[in-house]
């Protein structure tokens, strides 16, 4: 099929024409779009192959804080008559609150009879607002 | 007495209505009713149908220039189309006068307000909002799905082979194709280029097959594909940095504007407002892009449209043909998205993509992904489509963009 040369579609064209415009215009439109894909795809190897170097990189240090984080150890709980889980997750929640800076866990405690709780609630709900 | 209220209701706009004005105020209210009790698109089918309304009334000083005093017209800006009746030449060759006849006279509120779609500032511009408040990582993660906003793209071209035959000149057709497109900006930046006195008609029907989106696909999607298929579940997408989505706005831009040079300005706006908003450090301009320019400029874009649906333009035999092709052009994109999907599954089976998102191709952003997304709890209550489908979904407004550009490029010369 000869393809219509772009700039010449008549206002009436035949139905060779017509077809050879599609054609032309499919062709364009995946071109293009299968164009995008390849490039995507080559930028997806590069990003993820710098992802995996910089996790392999981090890997000892999170090692490390990983092993800074951990409990005591399970004889504590033991000791405490706190559950395993119970530990872990107030280790969890440690680790999050520091933002993964190395510490240790040397005792879990109540907060019975402490204002820490109410001090910090009124602490959250006084710097929402802005005193003018 | 009775004479003086007779010439008083003469002076009204009363002596003026006509019925193809009161059949208009009907076409107006159905859309108003689609916009605001079905919610479809109602941002901006409400100020069409509201601006036909207007179209449709005996206004003055919105669509006509007012005349002061007698042949004195003050408007900042108005135009003016005369026959040239007679032409007295002087005796160097010179003319030195000409008596005309006014056949037609713009100005007013409306000619102010709608010279952003006849200079074609307010669709790229409206792209800018666009593109601030679309995320292509979905598409970045799975660039495949680039093809299925391509295959979106074949109704366009089946659309401009049926509009070809049913009468309509090359560059009409090619407006009318772009509905297939279901990119309401695109749509009128095309047909304001090619085929201006076809603008209200396609408007309204890119935008009205737009708002049907959630009542048009979903019956082509299920007749396309089977309970199997409709149940797949894809891998999760791989999380995408900031630095590959600002890589990604400026490869589209510079490789779409060395391919098809007349899709410039939607493409170029399109991938600014996606660069301010993924570079990070300009906040408040995005803020702006995403809520203020857009809103504004969809307020005007679509009371533009709605005031091109005069009575004596709108109710034509072209407009039916218009409505029909446009819903032939939407039906065959839906068609053609999905069943590239399930080619691409043939292809790689170990990896498949769930068919009911290629009909998200069609670039009608978010309805489309949506659509695809709730067809697919459908059928597995745990199956989440959505980020997924977002994927052809942009892919498809950048497939559109790159269709209009190479229609511009074969007709505008």
């Amino acid at each position: 099929m000869t393809l219509v040369p772009l700039a010449q579609l008549p206002d009436q064209p035949t139905l060779s024409e017509v077809l050879g415009f599609q054609l032309t215009g499919l062709i364009v439109v995946f071109g293009a779009l299968a164009t995008l894909w390849l490039v995507l795809e080559l930028m997806g190897v590069f990003f993820r192959r710098r992802q995996a170097q910089k996790t392999i990189k981090k890997q000892p240090v999170a090692k490390a804080r990983t092993k800074a984080a951990e409990p005591p150890a399970p004889a504590a709980p033991a000791e405490d008559g706190l559950s395993p889980v119970t530990v872990a997750a107030v280790a969890a929640a440690v680790h999050v609150a520091l933002g993964g800076r190395p510490h240790r866990v040397v005792s879990i405690r109540a907060s019975n009879g402490s204002t820490s709780w109410a001090a910090e609630g009124r602490r959250e709900h006084f710097s929402s607002h802005r005193v003018r | 007495m009775i004479q003086n209220l007779i010439d008083f209701y003469h002076t009204t706009g009363f002596s003026q209505l006509n019925l193809p004005m009161l059949v208009m105020w009907g076409i107006a209210g159905v859309l108003l009713y689609l916009a605001i009790a079905k919610r479809f698109e109602p941002l901006l089918l409400v100020p069409i149908a509201f601006g036909a309304i207007i179209a449709n009334l005996p206004t003055r000083g919105m669509i006509t220039v007012e005349e002061t005093t007698p042949g004195v017209y003050q408007s900042a800006t108005f135009e003016i189309h005369t026959d040239v009746l007679e032409t007295r030449v002087g005796e160097d060759g010179q003319v030195e006068s000409q008596t005309l006849r006014v056949t037609e006279m713009h100005g007013g509120l409306y000619d102010f307000l709608s010279q952003g779609i006849k200079l074609e500032l307010i669709p790229p511009l409206i792209f800018l909002g666009v593109g601030a408040l679309t995320d292509f990582g979905p598409l970045i993660a799975m660039p495949r799905t680039l093809l299925l906003g391509a295959a979106a793209q074949a109704g366009l071209f089946l659309t401009f082979f049926s509009s070809s035959f049913l009468g309509f000149t090359s560059k009409q057709a090619a407006s009318i194709a772009i509905i297939g497109g279901a990119d309401g900006p695109t749509a009128i930046f095309l047909s304001n280029k090619l085929a201006p006195e076809l603008l209200g008609a396609i408007a309204v029907a890119a935008y009205s097959y737009m708002s049907l989106v959630p009542l048009i696909q979903p019956p082509i999607m299920r007749l396309l594909t089977n309970h199997k298929e409709r149940k797949i579940k894809m891998k999760s997408l791989r999380e995408v940095s900031k630095l590959e989505k600002m890589i990604f706005a400026m490869i589209v831009m510079v490789l779409c504007v060395l391919l098809v040079p007349d899709a410039t300005a939607l493409i170029a706006m399109l991938m600014l407002g996606n660069f301010l908003r993924e570079c990070g450090v300009t906040e408040r301009l995005v803020k702006s892009a995403q809520n203020e320019i857009i809103n504004v400029l969809t307020i005007f874009l679509g009371t533009s449209v709605g005031i091109t649906m005069r009575a004596e333009s709108f109710l034509a035999p072209a407009t039916m043909k218009i409505i029909l092709l446009g819903v032939v052009a939407f039906a065959v994109s839906t068609a053609s998205g999905v069943l590239m999907a399930k080619v691409m599954n043939l292809i790689t089976p170990k990896n498949p993509v769930n068919p009911l998102i290629g009909s998200a191709g069609v670039s009608a952003v978010p309805m489309a992904a949506r659509v695809s997304h709730h067809e697919g709890q459908k059928y597995d209550p745990r199956n989440y489509l959505l980020m997924h489908a977002m994927g052809p979904n942009v892919a498809g407004v950048i497939g559109t963009a790159i269709a209009a550009g190479y229609f511009i490029s074969v007709f505008s010369g």
